[in-house]
């Protein structure tokens, strides 16, 4: 019984370890930006931490300092901190870091279903010590477990027909083209909407997280730039009032009380127009190009003013 | 735990090896191990309501106990109050408090007479409703002499606790389950394939079916206002075979993993959207419950020997009962409302026994205007167990039955097509034990095949993550 049980499982068992194999063997944005941070360490000047709005939307070759962009798709605050941790020490030129903050950035909980595996592929791929992983947990140890299969394959498929899982640039700006912007934005922006509306409006976590990193970039002589970067209108008019507020007014606080800490509220800046977003809350290349430019304009005029 | 995660997939597995390698040696081994891991199983929800199982499980063992030592009926009956009481008010408790008293202040509302009473913010501990139903009946049974209390108190705390089916049922009688445990089990090959069957079955019903049927579900309940009456009734259709999927999957894993440890568990699900009415579906759809509701509620209340007046009565009774039992709120005692509304014609007027020839590829035309039909009202019916209120629920009724419920859906057209195919399926196999029971094809090949593609489905097609349904009543 249990024989034939082990023969039935054996392909089962055989296509898990050669998805192990292709997680631990092929480069994906994790284990690139890893590699390319260390190999920045001695002269990166800025770094750029966010989820996807920072990845697609702040772009380091338009910054006059070296920088680079460790974003990733859907990294929280959490992760923003557990990587500022381990880099920034390792940086003995950093001036300057940038968080970038989305509506839900704040009230975000820590470990929640939303891409849960992808803290298995901090750990792994990017050698981060993740304490939300426990000990017991299997996935600690098999990445592929994490993720789900149709996933894997369509990861998978995406290998064999490019070559790689590399989805960035060397300083870590997201490539995108032209097939990524969405015509009706307009039919898009209730879905994204919907999508982001946690209904939580406890920042306490997250505010102290970005206290923590605001007075450890202090000690060092880092500044902080927090930005809230350009969204559709549409999708801005649509998200509550209350929270939005409440965001600037949490953000406007830690400004005032460190003086290594600034605030720039681009979400609904006159500079960006439509035709700069490629979908509810992401720019396109040139709307990323805008973006960077003018936090680079910031970052220098406040760099040189202290 | 969930059946359907990475943690149930490394637990069992564990439990199986040590159950028939190191506590295969004695009766009192296997069920002394059987009562540990139930425990360990439980505590992965919340440890502190094992207190409640095993309060449970020490009161019903000793009114056993008491019950078959005395022969004063004063005493028998007192005895079987302490059950009731006990058993009935911890689900008072834990699971209606808020709703009677929300009930009875809305009530007096009507008349002008309003009362501030504080509601109690109390966690609803998972398989309260199943356990207390078993454990009911086990007393019940023997305060009527059907059975005798057992003397092993190891083998009573394993039959009240068994892992799985401690939290969403089948609800096992002790004349079925806990005399099972009253024998050392011995490992049987065919009943191992066949659990492993219903596992993968189980699987498929729960991952590929009802998760992928929750998304559009949600998506359409949640907007209902915004849909076409056409959306919104492939919406409830969805949600039909999202609560089948989901719970009979359940059934079936649980049902599989008993067998696995050498236990037979009663059959919960028997097709139950090939019923061709109402009284039908109910011998189809969570037997373990409607025959729970028949012998202990229906039949001391007069069953059908009675006037037809009374019969009426009665089964309003059982269905409002039953309503109630599945949670707190109106909405399911409306849905129950609903039922009795259509079963108590059946009973009375038609004729209630059908079956389906062996003989016949395809039902007659008959049947399946009358399989349509039920299904109909089963799924109209399904708004109302869905629906957070009575309100929202009429509202979506209205919608569905206006205008709108003739233009073109916005549903996954895909996704109709499937569970069609998924019926047919069920039909070819509705002599079977279960879908997936398929001992009778001879090739070994031919099944090896069936199970691989089914395993393929389950991991490839499966979707999101759902809790099941039935977890919270």
């Amino acid at each position: 019984m249990y024989k034939k049980t082990i023969i039935f499982l054996l392909p089962v068992l055989l296509v898990w370890g050669a998805l192990e194999f292709f997680y631990r063997t092929t480069e994906t944005n994790y284990t690139y930006k890893h590699k390319q941070i260390i190999t920045k360490y001695a002269d990166s000047e800025i770094l750029l931490f966010g989820n996807s709005h920072a990845l697609y939307g702040l772009d380091p070759a338009f910054f006059e300092r070296k920088t680079f962009n460790i974003s990733n798709v859907s990294q929280s605050l959490y992760f923003d901190e557990l990587l500022f941790n381990k880099h920034a020490k390792n940086l003995p030129n950093l001036k300057a870091i940038v968080l970038t903050v989305s509506y839900f950035s704040l009230s975000q909980e820590d470990n929640t279903s939303e891409d849960l595996w992808r803290k298995y592929f901090y750990r792994q791929q990017m050698e981060l010590e993740v304490p939300v992983i426990s000990d017991f947990d299997v996935k600690k140890y098999s990445v592929s477990l994490a993720r789900r299969f149709n996933k894997s394959v369509e990861l998978f498929q995406e290998y064999i027909e490019k070559g790689t899982n590399v989805n960035c640039f060397e300083n870590g700006y997201g490539m995108q083209d032209a097939s990524d912007i969405v015509d009706d934005k307009e039919e898009i922006t209730p879905i994204i909407v919907k999508k982001h509306e946690d209904g939580l409006k406890d920042f306490t976590t997250n505010t102290k997280r970005l206290e923590r990193i605001i007075e450890a970039c202090k000690q060092n002589r880092i500044t902080v730039f927090l930005v809230e970067m350009p969204v559709y209108k549409t999708y801005y008019d649509s998200l509550n009032s209350e929270k939005k507020e409440k965001i600037t007014s949490t953000l406007e606080a830690l400004e005032k009380k460190y003086g290594n800490a600034h605030f720039l509220k681009l979400s609904q800046d006159a500079r960006f127009e439509a035709a700069d977003l490629r979908d509810a809350d992401h720019l396109t290349n040139k709307g990323a190009e805008k973006c960077s430019r003018i936090l680079n304009d910031y970052i220098e005029e406040r760099l040189e003013r202290n | 735990m969930l059946f359907n995660t990475l943690d149930f997939a490394i637990f069992l597995p564990i439990v199986l090896v040590l159950y028939w390698t190191v506590f295969n040696r004695s009766l009192r081994w296997q069920n002394l191990f059987l009562v540990v891991v139930s425990y360990i199983f439980y505590s992965f929800w919340d440890w502190r309501f094992l207190s409640l199982i095993f309060m449970s499980s020490v009161v019903d063992f000793t009114v056993g106990r008491a019950l078959v030592k005395t022969s004063s009926q004063p005493r028998r009956k007192l005895l079987l109050y302490v059950s009731l009481f006990f058993n009935l008010g911890l689900l008072v408790v834990f699971k209606y408090f808020n709703f009677f008293v929300e009930t009875f202040v809305d009530s007096f509302a009507l008349f002008g007479t309003s009362f501030n009473v504080n509601t109690w913010s109390i966690l609803l501990p998972v398989g309260i409703s199943f356990y207390t139903f078993q454990t009911l009946s086990y007393t019940i049974d023997i305060y009527k002499g059907k059975i005798t209390a057992t003397r092993d108190p190891v083998a009573f705390f394993a039959f009240v606790s068994f892992f799985p089916q401690l939290v969403a049922g089948p609800i096992e009688r002790a004349s079925n389950l806990l005399s099972q445990f009253e024998v050392r089990r011995t490992f049987q090959y065919n009943k191992n394939v066949d659990g492993l069957r219903l596992i993968l079955g189980g699987l498929f019903k729960k991952m590929v079916i009802a998760d992928n049927c929750a998304l559009v579900v949600n998506s359409i309940f949640e907007n209902y206002h915004d849909q076409s009456g056409s959306t919104l009734f492939f919406g409830a259709v969805f949600f039909a075979f999202q609560i089948y999927g989901d719970f009979s999957g359940y059934s079936d894993i649980a049902i599989g993993t008993s067998r696995l440890l050498g236990f037979d568990l009663m059959k919960n699900f028997n097709f139950p959207y090939l019923a061709q009415n109402l009284a039908d579906f109910w011998r189809r759809w969570h037997i373990s419950l409607s025959t729970w509701f028949r012998d202990y509620l229906y039949i001391p209340l007069g069953g059908s020997r009675v006037s037809k007046g009374r019969l009426i009565f009665n089964i309003f009774v059982v269905f409002l009962v039953s309503g109630l039992w599945h949670g707190a709120n109106w909405t399911f005692v409306l849905w129950g409302f609903i039922h009795a509304l259509f079963v108590i014609p059946v009973i009375l007027f038609l004729k209630n026994n059908v079956t389906y020839s062996k003989d016949r590829r395809l039902p007659t035309f008959r049947q399946f205007i009358n399989i349509g039909a039920t299904f109909f009202i089963v799924v109209v019916a399904w708004v109302f167990f869905r629906a957070e209120t009575i309100t929202d629920a009429f509202q979506y009724l209205k919608i569905v039955f206006s205008e709108s419920l003739f233009t073109m859906p916005h549903i996954p057209r895909s996704g109709i097509v499937l569970l069609l195919g998924y019926m047919v399926l069920e039909w070819i196999q509705r002599h079977k034990d279960h879908v997936l029971d398929i001992a009778y094809i001879r090739s070994g090949s031919l099944r090896y095949a069936i199970y691989y593609i089914v395993l393929f489905c389950v991991f490839y097609f499966a979707g999101d993550l759902q809790p099941f349904i039935y977890f919270q009543f």
